[in-house]
């Protein structure tokens, strides 16, 4: 191992070029792709830890339609729950009982507390993981006798201790009112008064946290069944803590619940889980494992380039006696020290790079989200990392083999130049095109899997992704001469201006096709995706804009107004040409979704009911509601579809028909939310008993192309005590677009990251091109070319390189871009408008020329470094 | 007769380590037009450096150099490449040839660096590779070539651009002796028919026997210095000069 450790020591010192931009190309891949997953992990969790409650929550709180049966039943059988329980909530007295005491309630002493009684499926509630205990034991589903857990507040409170008995009984509640048409009642006598109560073993006492934390720890949770039993005489709201299952998508579940039951999701579930969190969040998943693909495409090159520049030392020290095992073990150890540099490099520098993202507001959920919180996800940074480094190392398995088989006499007699364009890389670009596009894409997705279902739709585009890595992996291997050739006829025009730079320029693409055809491939690979990516935002643009088209044109968004303002708002606007309705914003509720209440009387100027007028009717007596694109969309719904709405705390649903799918009515900037239903106001009224007269937000829709200062000036002047506050539609509109790049931002930055892999991979070509023909540049300086000369032959390749490679990516990128923007579509539920890359399709190429370039001058130093004398001294 | 290189006093040393090591010790010495001057020395006697310096390949550390009127410490790298350029033909040991380019593109390479036309030339370089025994093989490449031809369309290079001094570092060193005896053959032609000026670096006394003057080195200076040929000197009396200097 001496002579492996000492040979490949001095080689990566000596070549500190080589062994930096080898590391580099591993440390950027591994480096981007652990970025992408420890920004993503900090994202969701630290908005989790946002928005998490002070105490357990279930995923969904669940209630059924009223009188349904076997409603636990339906629950567990509906897509997307992973566990239910069955509970209820009631206000109890709790009381210490004597030790000697009976179990009737008959001889209690010490004093009664007020406590809040959970009954839940003892069994289903440990599943959940809803309480911790300080002490003693779980509720034991089969026991006998009831049993209970106090929060430790009240066991202090009550100063009982583990195997205590505590007498329970039903305490009247605060007194509770029911909106029932329109007006808020005081519910009907539960027959509470007068229950008797129960005695309960006390078996564990519950930590203060968790449900433990509630009212205070001033809380008892008993079995579901000893519940009922407790509250046997009076009516319970019954309901359902619900976990879902992690593999359904949140749109199914939901989609699923809404038949029969309403529901409340815990904000902090659908974090990064709505459908276009998930697209954007597979998208910057998908991007990583092109920049980590990318980065191995590059260190594969530059091991298998790095044999052919040493094909000389491997045949010297064959000669002096070394075996070929032992020059494979210098070959590995090397591989082992990059690939082992690399890999910490990109570990370090991906949780620096997540860092340094969620410190400017940058995350996987859009840009702008500033977070404190940051932790490593050590165990998928290091599996990611281990992958890297692993695939890179077996990357160097093919220039073991070409060491173990290199002609030692025919290397030392010179004779092995020629060999540069015989097309030995067959068998290595087979392997890595199976290595590359087949192991590593299949290894991410078993290590990182995607977000969401995987359903056919998913499987279509991923396949479509790692065929597109594929292709580009298997390009050099299938038409290296074709791309050499295009490269060719591209830089031979430039001969005429820089005849002998260019000559030679495009003497060594002739020479080293497969070296070409790699770089061409990894830029046309970085402008095809950004390209795509472009499409793909132009494509949202295009988007937001149509819906700005129905939802914000000739809107005129009023904020500031002052309480119970309607009427006055409808005399200050009333006879002004310029007004063809009003939108106000006064009653909503959100359940399961965003439900707006209108007056769809001041409709009838535009929109669906202008069009339908007999949609007038329907909204107003039949139960109509207007459901928004998005909403239809992501819910599946469609015009003619029932849809039910619980509205009372007992549990009673209302059922709504969908007449309408449309965005000419009800978005509202604050919050911004497009994914929402309208329906008459009465109906607010009448089952949520909201009062609709006192918007806090209006939206005036005004003539096609009218002036709104006639409005804005008529309302100012209505309200001079008020600081109102006028949006233009169009303002909106900006802003959503501002929204999209700067959400995008993120896919730029990743893709960027992606630039400077390619750039690394000509860089890399070049350097070890130039290595390999160090001794023809040397004798090309004793005939007498300069320095410019020298450098131009190398700048005028990488040109060539970045425009052909440019131009292909454009080709394909504008190929890719109806197919990424269709994915979206079906991934997140949503319909696009397809949009070219626009001005991108010339940036793109542009830069990629550029990058080139800049790739080009570390090489061309080196070129110019090269020791003419020895050159010519040498054979 | 003018003088085409002019060296005075040159120094030069190579730092090993902490070791200032001295290769080349105040050596001066005259290259006249048209004159076929040989270089002899063992190993390490400073032959090579000798020609690395005086083609602006490398930086003496001391002493002069004027290289067709121009002295070498006033001119920049760049300078210094495009004197070379004009001025100096290389012949190399190892041939030096681009292994993928052609004969005739190899020859054309110095012309090519220059920007000059080719394709005007080609003509005039079709006769050259003719006048050195190479008819027909314009278009081999080197490999295809035996090592006498190669060394020969490394002549024909070292001509293309017409430079009036060719640099000869052991041209034979890798030839048979019969190849060896063509190319000494062509060498000593282009003095005495185009009036070229050749210095030639070689340690084979045969390949001497050419040259008009011999001069020794040892150690960095110059150790002895032979007119081998003249009106007083007969041609076959070459030998005897050579075995007087004890070479």
């Amino acid at each position: 191992m001496g002579l492996a450790l000492t040979t490949a020591r001095h080689s990566l010192w000596k070549r500190p070029g080589r062994t930096l931009f080898s590391v580099l190309g591993i440390a950027v891949g591994i480096g981007t792709v652990v970025g992408v997953f420890t920004l993503d992990h900090n994202t969701v969790a630290g908005l989790r830890l946002r928005h998490a409650a002070p105490t357990w929550q279930p995923d969904l709180d669940v209630r059924a339609v009223a009188d349904m049966p076997d409603a636990l039943g339906t629950l567990e059988g509906t897509d997307g729950i992973a566990r239910a329980a069955a509970y209820f909530q009631n206000e109890v007295t709790v009381a210490a009982l004597s030790r000697d005491g009976d179990r009737d309630g008959s001889n209690d002493t010490g004093a009664a507390l007020n406590a809040t009684l959970l009954a839940a499926d003892a069994r289903a509630v440990l599943d959940l993981d809803a309480y911790s205990l300080a002490a003693g034991s779980d509720l034991d589903p089969q026991a006998a006798d009831p049993q209970v857990l106090l929060g430790s507040k009240l066991a202090d409170a009550l100063g009982v201790e583990l195997g205590d008995a505590v007498l329970l009984s039903p305490a009247r509640p605060k007194t509770r009112k029911e909106c029932i048409d329109g007006r808020y009642v005081e519910a009907a006598d539960d027959g509470v008064e007068g229950a008797p109560g129960l005695a309960f073993e006390l078996v564990g006492i519950l930590a203060s946290e968790k449900l433990g934390r509630r009212s205070g720890g001033a809380i008892g949770l008993i079995d579901y069944g000893w519940g009922r039993e407790l509250f046997r005489s009076t009516r319970v709201d019954e309901r359902f803590w619900v976990s879902r299952d992690p593999a359904v998508d949140v749109e199914r579940l939901q989609s699923g619940l809404a038949q029969n039951f309403a529901f409340d999701i815990e904000r902090s579930v659908l974090i990064g889980q709505t459908a276009e969190e998930r697209a954007f969040r597979n998208g910057v998943r998908m991007a990583g494992l092109l920049a980590l693909v990318l980065g191995l495409y590059v260190i594969f090159h530059t091991l298998s380039m790095s044999l052919v520049e040493r094909v000389k030392e491997v045949a010297t020290l064959h000669a002096l006696g070394t075996t070929r095992g032992q020059v494979a073990r210098i070959f590995f150890v090397e591989a082992v020290a990059l690939s082992g540099l690399g890999g910490l490099g990109g570990l370090v520098g991906g949780i620096a790079l997540a860092r340094l993202l969620l410190a400017l507001g940058i995350t996987t959920l859009g840009s702008g989200r500033h977070q404190s919180f940051f932790e490593v996800p050590w165990g998928i940074a290091i599996a990611l990392t281990s992958m890297g480094v692993g695939v890179a190392l077996l990357g160097s398995v093919f220039p073991l083999l070409r060491a173990k088989s290199t002609n030692t006499v025919a290397v030392l007699r010179g004779e092995m130049q020629s060999q540069r364009t015989s097309g030995g890389h067959v068998g290595f670009h087979l392997f890595a095109a199976v290595l590359l596009a087949g192991l590593l894409p299949a290894l991410y997705f078993v290590v990182a899997p995607v977000l969401g279902e995987t359903s056919g739709e998913l499987v279509g585009v991923i396949l479509l992704g790692v065929g597109l890595l594929g292709l580009f992996v298997a390009i050099p291997f299938l038409v290296p001469s074709l791309i050499s050739a295009v490269a060719v006829a591209v830089g031979t025009p430039f001969r005429r201006w820089w005849p002998f730079s260019g000559s030679m320029a495009v003497q060594s693409m002739r020479e080293s096709r497969r070296r070409v055809a790699v770089a061409t491939s990894a830029i046309a690979l970085v402008v095809a995706s950004f390209v795509g990516l472009k499409s793909m935002t132009q494509s949202l643009h295009a988007e937001v804009e149509e819906w700005s088209e129905a939802a914000l044109a000739d809107k005129l968004f009023v904020s500031g107004l002052p309480k119970r303002a309607l009427d006055d708002v409808h005399n200050a606007v009333a006879g002004l040409p310029e007004l063809q309705g009003i939108e106000a914003k006064s009653a909503r509720i959100h359940d399961p979704f965003l439900i707006l209440g209108l007056d769809t009387e001041q409709l009838t100027e535009y929109g669906p009911i202008a069009r339908n007028p007999e949609l007038l009717e329907t909204m107003r007596r039949r139960h109509g509601m207007i459901l928004s694109e998005r909403l239809a969309m992501n819910l599946g719904y469609e015009v003619e579809d029932e849809i039910k709405v619980a509205h009372s705390s007992r549990g009673e649903v209302q059922s709504f028909r969908a007449v309408a799918v449309s965005d000419e009515y009800g978005y509202f900037p604050d919050p911004d939310e497009r994914m929402y239903a309208v329906v008459h106001d009465d109906y607010l009224r009448q089952y949520f008993c909201m009062g609709t007269n006192s918007p806090d937000r209006l939206a005036l829709r005004l003539e096609p192309g009218s002036d709104s200062a006639a409005v804005r000036a008529a309302l100012t002047a209505a309200f001079p005590e008020s600081e109102l506050a006028f949006r233009e539609g169009h303002e909106i509109r900006d802003l959503h677009t501002r929204d999209i790049d700067r959400d995008f931002f993120l896919f730029d930055v990743i893709l960027s990251l992606t630039a400077v892999l390619a750039m690394l991979g000509i860089l890399n070509g070049q350097l070890l091109s130039a290595l390999e023909r160090s001794k023809e540049l040397g004798i090309l300086k004793a005939l007498g070319a300069t320095r410019g000369q020298m450098a131009g032959m190398i700048w005028l390749e990488s040109l060539v390189i970045g425009v052909v490679g440019g131009l292909l990516g454009l080709a394909l990128g504008a190929g890719l871009g109806p197919v990424i923007v269709r994915a979206l579509e079906t991934i997140a539920s949503m319909q696009l408008p397809y949009r070219g890359p626009e001005m991108w399709g010339v940036l793109a190429p542009a830069a990629a020329a550029l990058l080139s370039l800049v790739a080009g001058i570390y090489p061309a130093w080196m070129t110019n470094r090269m020791d003419a004398v020895k050159a010519v001294r040498t054979g | 007769m003018t003088t085409i290189a002019r060296v005075r006093e040159l120094y030069r040393f190579f730092t090993t380590g902490k070791e200032k090591l001295p290769v080349l010790r105040g050596l001066s010495l005259d290259v006249a037009e048209g004159e076929f001057l040989c270089v002899m020395g063992p190993s390490g006697s400073g032959k090579s450096t000798l020609l690395n310096i005086l083609s602006g390949l490398d930086r003496p550390s001391g002493g002069s150099i004027v290289l067709a009127g121009t002295d070498l410490s006033e001119l920049s790298e760049r300078g210094r490449t495009l004197l070379r350029r004009r001025t100096i033909g290389f012949v190399f040991q190892f041939f030096n040839l681009m292994p993928n380019l052609t004969v005739m593109e190899n020859v054309m390479l110095p012309l090519s660096i220059e920007g000059r036309d080719g394709r005007s030339e080609r003509e005039r370089l079709r006769g050259l590779l003719e006048d050195l025994g190479l008819p027909g093989r314009e278009d081999a490449l080197p490999h295809q070539l035996s090592g006498g031809e190669m060394q020969r369309v490394s002549i024909a290079r070292a001509l293309a651009a017409e430079q009036p001094l060719l640099l000869c570092d052991e041209p034979t060193g890798n030839l048979s002796q019969k190849a060896g005896l063509e190319v000494m053959q062509i060498l000593r032609r282009l003095c005495d028919e185009q009036g070229r000026s050749v210095l030639l670096v070689t340690h084979n006394p045969r390949d001497a026997c050419f040259a008009d003057r011999l001069q020794f080195l040892i150690d960095g200076e110059i150790a002895k210095d032979a007119e081998l040929r003249g009106p007083n000197i007969p041609v076959d009396s070459v030998h005897e000069i050579l075995s007087s200097l004890a070479i």
